[in-house]
């Protein structure tokens, strides 16, 4: 028995059956290669240092 | 600036007066996160007021697996976020409501992910705005189902790092 199932909504997951994601291989390789600057959310990474400093 | 914590959702929340001005949205917490919860499905997490105790958003976690294939493919461990909603009155503050409450998420799914692993964050997205919001927080959609985001969670590390 497959305790993953696919679907692609999480309204599912909610529903009790979990989604499987699926990602073309091409993006998938880049996923999980080496991260780049460029990934990183840095409005939230200044958010976060402006908060330090605050504090 | 807002001061909130994150919190598990228990019995003794009062949910029935937290409004996002999205009913299907607010008719889930009010009505479905408790009994999913309950079964292990998913949980749910409360953005609470440190001073009022008032619940200003909630966010929905449940595990996922990313693959290149459901049945041959590569496959790696993420988490899903189901559900993420907030207070209308925070609307149009500064700094903005909604990106602490993301930081909120980001930081209990690095937790999570610390504890059982996990190289993605996962989101849908319904609605235009909804859209703009990650894309400035830089998920990315995922070629061929736009609506479907992802980011990973070593760039959630740096966030927070």
């Amino acid at each position: 028995m497959s305790f993953w199932k696919k679907s692609s909504s999480p309204e599912v997951a909610a529903k009790g059956t979990q989604p499987v994601v699926v990602v073309p291989p091409s993006q998938f390789d880049r996923l999980m290669g080496p991260d780049r600057p460029s990934e990183v959310p840095s409005a939230l990474r200044d958010l976060v240092l402006k908060q330090r400093a605050a504090s | 600036m807002i001061s909130a914590s994150v919190v598990p959702l228990d019995k003794g929340h009062d949910l029935v007066s937290f409004c996002s001005a999205d009913d299907g949205l607010d008719g889930w917490l009010h009505r479905s996160a408790r009994p999913m919860g309950g079964e292990g499905l998913n949980r749910t997490h409360l953005w609470v007021d440190d001073q009022s105790s008032e619940i200003l958003g909630y966010f929905a976690l449940a595990p996922t697996i990313v693959t290149t294939d459901p049945f041959l493919g590569e496959s790696a461990p993420a988490l899903l976020l189901a559900k993420l909603a907030m207070c209308e009155a925070l609307r149009g503050k500064k700094p903005p409501a909604g990106d602490l409450l993301l930081l909120a998420v980001f930081e209990t799914v690095l937790k999570a992910a610390d504890l059982v692993g996990g190289k993605f964050l996962v989101t849908d997205t319904k609605h235009e705005r909804a859209a703009e919001f990650y894309a400035r927080n830089k998920f990315e959609p995922i070629e061929g189902d736009e609506s479907r985001l992802i980011i990973k969670m070593s760039a959630i590390r740096r966030v927070l790092q």
